[in-house]
């Protein structure tokens, strides 16, 4: 079996209401979507929501490395030989590992399909029912994201995220107003991304630990880099510290766990290169004694897929996945999403990631943009 | 589909050639053959052939600890779902890992089978053309050493391996008069099996490496990574480390204390495939190269190591698959063929071997002391 084609498209979907981090405010955003043919007629189906100021990807250097440098290097390969694909792909251009993650996806959604089997059974199988979820809450007031955790927790989810990092005594009082809100029954953990000091951190989460606010764990307190600094958060607070954006490659897991960098490591799919590389990474925390989680970079549906067969099939994803893109939006590409259920994701058996492309919402999408 | 027997048979195949070792001269190896059914009709075959000095789990307890415990943990559930699988096994025994071994190339195999596919398609498929393999030479005079170095060089082997003990001015000589037989194309490695002592291991270590040392192989105990770790420091030489490391959480400790330059994954010391491809991806990650070690399983065994070093790209060296090459016969109706210094890879479903069912009977383990005469 060969690779024919390798198609990529890029066209912006606006949210339902906007998403605000420490990197920045989320109105409306770019989709990368990977479709690849075999010389045996068989498709498969990838997608990726670039995040320039996390991941250094936009939608438009997805489209260029995609079609420039990705396809060139893969057509005419066997996708079975999916450790050589992704060779070929990362000699052909270094790092953009946001463009390859979709065409990883869309290669296990295609084997998936070529065995007749879904995608979570080439991962380990089904190790869980339904993926547990945690619902994402960007930058408002304390008031206005007490409000939200409320919401979502009525919807049954049982774990909130609130994104924190504007300025420490505003973000104590944030999580404050969340924990008052929703009572102690709910798991809430802090997102900084990046935004502290070492220092601050420490200071912000001990103040954090005296309150009693119980936090789950705190999300990459310090920038990325700083493997150090984040070590020294790790050792001087009893909160478990997450990190996130200083894991961007199976290397990158090396200095985190040589250093006792971080307790929890988020394995966004979608950032590391795709659900191969992630294996590998998850298998690595795993015997260090380092759970993890999916997190999302808010992908519509076949990227969200992905990071849910990988949570499904995978122990070690023990933490709440973040995989609650699609609901943000106002529309998605495929015909039919999965079903979520009062805090869970459900998977179904269907081959492959099982997602149908509807071609006249993806003409209008592209039209649009 | 369902899990719905567990079968274990216990066999011995004879050596071509009797194999002198320390303390008694052996025969044949034994094996635990299991073959795992499904009610769907799809079955798997494995085997584990035990090295009972160094690791333990003779035939009969791997038996037992399949019929009595990991097969029951497993029974009636999908065998696809591995990772749900080996959770429950690791919950029902503790250890055990030439069993479980065993269990995993037999599940991996139906795996396959049931999918339609050769093994090595569902671990990353193909990475390399032909899977090379290691001759290895057993502790000798430097003068025979060299002349069945020339042998296996002539047969098309490009790397092999010196096995060395506590004498250690005979492994240098060996080296030496090997190195001289075979010329400077040929990669040579040296393993003495936990032999030596840290200063002794960095001084005959230097000394070899006038001769080009392809690499050096657990020269200190298992037991002493710190030990390991200096060695790796003071020599220009690539360390590889075997029977230190059997489990993941082992190799994420070497990997902390920068114990070596390489890992033999043996699939036996680590429980499979399943646990075998976890090493190799922590090993990948902190740019450690690996190679399959073998227990010198027969077919079934080298079949199932074959499509694992076929699949990964950090299989990066020759690997020590030749059980094959030992045996007179096996309980397979075609056996593996190791040839030119490259093991075969069957692009049939699963691993590719058909169990032989009358050599089962006709090969039966009489004990530990007997030799399957009438097979001879």
């Amino acid at each position: 079996m060969k690779i024919t084609k390798i198609e990529p498209y890029v066209f912006q979907v606006p949210l339902v209401r906007p998403f605000r981090t420490f990197l920045a405010e989320v109105r409306a955003k770019d989709h990368l979507v990977v479709r690849i043919e075999t010389d045996e007629g068989h498709v498969g189906l990838g997608e990726i929501g670039p995040l320039p100021e996390f991941a250094g990807e936009s939608g438009a250097t997805c489209l260029s490395v995609t079609r420039e440098q990705l396809a060139p290097a893969i057509l005419g390969q066997d996708p079975f030989d999916i450790e050589q694909v992704l060779a070929r792909m990362d000699a052909a251009i270094k790092a953009n590992q946001l463009a390859k993650s979709a065409v990883d996806f869309a290669l296990h959604d295609l084997l998936g399909r070529v065995l007749g089997v879904p995608v979570y059974r080439l991962l380990g199988g089904r190790y869980r029912e339904r993926v547990p979820l945690c619902w994402a809450m960007g930058l408002k007031s304390p008031q206005e994201m007490a409000e939200e955790a409320e919401e979502f927790v009525k919807q049954g989810y049982r774990c909130l995220k609130a994104k924190i990092g504007l300025d420490p005594k505003t973000d104590i009082e944030r999580l404050r107003a969340i924990r008052e809100r929703v009572g102690d029954a709910v798991e809430i953990r802090a997102d900084a991304n990046q935004a502290y000091s070492p220092d601050t951190a420490i200071t912000v989460i001990r103040k954090i630990e005296r309150m009693g606010l119980g936090l789950q764990y705190v999300e990459q307190p310090v920038p990325y880099w700083d493997i150090d600094g984040m070590a020294r958060v790790t050792r001087a607070v009893d909160t478990p510290i997450l990190a996130d954006e200083s894991i961007f490659s199976m290397h990158d897991a090396v200095a985190i766990i040589k250093q006792g960098a971080a307790d929890i490591i988020n394995l966004k799919v979608g950032k590391v290169g795709g659900l191969n590389v992630s294996r590998k990474i998850a298998a690595f925390a795993e015997a260090a004694g380092i759970p993890c989680m999916v997190g999302s970079m808010l992908e519509i549906w076949i990227g969200t897929a992905a990071g849910a067969h990988f949570a499904l099939a995978t122990k070690n994803v023990s933490y709440e996945s973040e995989l609650i893109g699609p609901p943000m939006y106002t529309f998605d590409v495929v015909k039919e999403g999965y079903r979520y259920a009062g805090g869970f994701l459900e998977v179904p058996d269907k081959p492959g990631l099982g997602m149908e492309l509807d071609e006249e919402k993806l003409g209008k999408a592209l039209a649009a943009t | 589909m369902r899990i719905s027997g567990v079968e274990v048979f216990l066999v011995s195949t004879p050596f071509i050639q009797p194999q002198t070792m320390a303390m008694w001269t052996s025969y044949k190896k034994d094996h635990a053959v299991v073959r795992v059914q499904t009610d769907e009709g799809v079955s798997g075959i494995g085997e584990a052939v035990p090295l009972v000095a160094e690791f333990g789990e003779p035939v009969e307890s791997i038996k037992y600890v399949i019929q009595d415990w990991l097969a029951p943990a497993i029974m009636g559930e999908d065998p696809l779902s591995l990772e749900a699988l080996f959770d429950k096994m690791a919950r029902a025994v503790k250890g055990h890992l030439f069993a479980r071994c065993a269990l995993d190339f037999a599940l991996h195999d139906l795996m396959a089978k049931a999918l339609g596919v050769p093994l090595f398609k569902l671990l990353g498929g193909r990475t390399r053309e032909k899977v090379p393999v290691t001759w290895v030479i057993g502790i000798k005079k430097p003068q025979e050493a060299a002349e069945e170095a020339v042998g296996f060089v002539s047969r098309g082997f490009r790397e092999l391996k010196l096995k060395a003990g506590g004498d250690w001015r005979l492994a240098i000589e060996t080296l030496k008069a090997v190195r001289e037989a075979v010329g400077w194309d040929v990669a040579l490695r040296v393993d003495p099996n936990q032999a030596w002592g840290v200063p002794k291991a960095i001084s005959v270590t230097r000394q070899m490496e006038r001769y080009e040392l392809q690499l050096m192989e657990q020269p200190t105990p298992a037991w002493d990574l710190d030990g390991l770790a200096e060695v790796a420091r003071a020599v220009d030489t690539p360390i590889l480390i075997d029977e230190a490391i059997r489990t993941p959480e082992d190799a994420v400790i070497a990997v902390r204390k920068e114990a070596g330059d390489m890992i033999n994954l043996k699939i036996a010391k680590m429980g499979g495939i399943f646990y075998a491809r976890r090493v190799n991806a922590i090993a990948e990650a902190s740019d450690l190269p690996c190679l399959v070690g073998s227990m010198l399983e027969g077919s079934i065994g080298t079949a199932a190591s074959a499509h694992f070093a076929l699949a990964a790209p950090n299989l990066k060296l020759a690997h020590d698959l030749i059980g094959p090459l030992f045996r007179a016969q096996d309980v397979v109706k075609e056996p593996l063929r190791v040839e030119n210094g490259y093991v075969e890879v069957r692009e049939k479903p699963g691993i590719g071997m058909e169990l032989d069912e009358a050599r089962l009977g006709s090969l039966a383990y009489q004990g530990r002391w007997a030799t399957p005469g009438e097979a001879r």
